[in-house]
């Protein structure tokens, strides 16, 4: 039942690719029509708005200037597509009339752009528990003249109701506090990673003990003319089949003791 | 409901006794994705390197990892062991480890030891599901990707056990993305 968030960043537009095809030949097989919605959180309550029908097999690039009328400016706008109308106004995120798949999830095509270049990546957003908290370690901190960073953090929970909690971000190896930044929910917080002292051989360390979110890095170039866009997993992701969910809070808890703020 | 239920049913079938990745032979034997490298007077290749079981315990001094390159063929071509720093990140030029002598395109693992014991009683196995990127031409960025599928396990002697699971009919992934003009996927 995912959602496909309009991505944001200074300089760039956002736009996502909504496709009405499964991803894989043995989940889903049957193809029909879909709606194409458009939900964002505001004054408490989740809003929808249809976009339009998109045909069996077919995709649709919905960009933040074609929503630009219906959702505020401060407000994620969440993509999704359904067989029915979710309804127009809810106390809960809806939940979506749609297919769903495992292996791999049905994902959009999640991208920012300059006049000059875009960048991309598949993706999707599912409704994080809020006692959810975020670990991960990011290498993609790019060096060279010009070269602007940045953290961007994706959350939206089942409540509309605004809440904000702190972002810590360390150096991996002498456990130094490198910054701390709000961060809210149900929201695309957009923090620049310049100037926290990375060096090529540090590894970054982010932590959220209050919120958890989809870590996405972003870098631009020349004015943007390259950009480059990806996202770390979680640390469930280190290790694979037996209980990996107790590997992944064994390293939480191992690292959030490790380091306080 | 009653969808959902058909679906769940139709999976069922199709994944019975057909997982997508297969455990290791071996307890304790790390897993890699398989990464493709590409190396020509275009392409380079980088790799984020991570000492993964560091971050699960302390005190480990002789924690390495092994690459493993395979040819455009997946012929093995290439192996090489690497000293890890705890809790930082080494970028591998992978490009100039694996040269211009392979073809311009392949295939690389990355195992690391040993597994931390805690891992192991978990029934889990350690994986490099990591961090690939590309840089073309003179390009001030590099593009990044990570990996997808655990794919391959290393055993004790070092022997290779491929982990995809076979499945009949041939499993099909469409990504959601236009096929630019003039290519196939």
């Amino acid at each position: 039942m995912s959602f496909y968030p309009i991505l944001k960043a200074p300089a760039c537009h956002g736009w996502t690719t909504v496709c009405n095809f499964s991803p894989n030949n043995w989940e889903v097989t049957r193809r029909h029509e879909q709606l194409i919605n458009v939900t964002w959180a505001a004054e408490g309550v989740w809003i929808s708005k249809n976009l339009g029908v998109l045909a069996p097999g077919g995709l649709r690039t919905v960009t933040a200037r074609d929503v630009a009328d219906v959702v505020p400016a401060d407000a994620l706008a969440l993509l999704s597509l359904t067989r029915t109308p979710p309804p127009p106004e809810s106390d809960v995120l809806p939940t979506l009339d749609t297919d769903q798949t495992t292996v791999p999830a049905w994902r959009g095509t999640l991208g920012l752009s300059t006049s000059e270049a875009q960048t991309s990546y598949q993706g999707e957003l599912d409704a994080f528990p809020p006692q959810g908290s975020l670990l991960t370690f990011g290498p993609f901190v790019q060096f060279g003249a010009g070269i602007k960073n940045q953290l961007i953090l994706l959350n939206i929970e089942n409540s509309p109701i605004r809440r904000s909690v702190e972002l810590e971000i360390y150096d991996a190896a002498e456990l130094k506090l490198r910054g701390k930044f709000p961060v809210r929910n149900n929201d695309t917080n957009n923090i620049s990673l310049d100037g926290l002292g990375f060096e090529p051989g540090d590894l970054p360390l982010f932590i959220c003990r209050g919120m958890a979110a989809i870590p996405l890095y972003f870098s631009s170039a020349m004015d943007g003319a390259y950009l480059s866009l990806e996202h770390t997993h979680p640390p469930a992701s280190l290790v694979v089949h037996g209980r990996r969910w107790e590997a992944q809070k064994m390293l939480k808890n191992r690292w959030f003791a490790k380091v306080t703020p | 409901m009653i969808a959902q239920k058909f679906q769940r049913l139709r999976r069922a079938v199709w994944t019975w006794r057909q997982p997508l990745t297969r455990l290791p032979a071996m307890a304790r034997a790390p897993i890699s994705d398989l990464f493709v490298w590409r190396s020509s007077d275009e392409w380079q290749t980088l790799f984020e390197l991570i000492d993964i079981p560091s971050l699960f315990e302390d005190g480990h001094d002789s924690q390495h990892v092994i690459l493993i390159f395979f040819d455009g063929s997946g012929r093995r071509v290439l192996e090489q062991r690497l000293d890890l720093r705890a809790n930082c990140r080494q970028t591998l030029d992978i490009s100039s480890m694996i040269g211009r002598v392979h073809g311009e395109v392949g295939t690389f693992a990355v195992f690391h030891s040993p597994t931390p014991s805690d891992i192991t009683k978990l029934g889990s196995f350690l994986a490099e599901r990591g961090y690939v990127s590309y840089r073309y031409l003179d390009a001030p960025l590099r593009a990044y990707v990570h990996g997808n599928l655990d794919a391959i396990a290393q055993g004790a002697n070092g022997e290779l056990q491929l982990l995809g699971g076979g499945q009949f009919p041939e499993p099909r992934i469409q990504p959601p993305a236009r096929t630019p003009a003039g290519c196939s996927l």
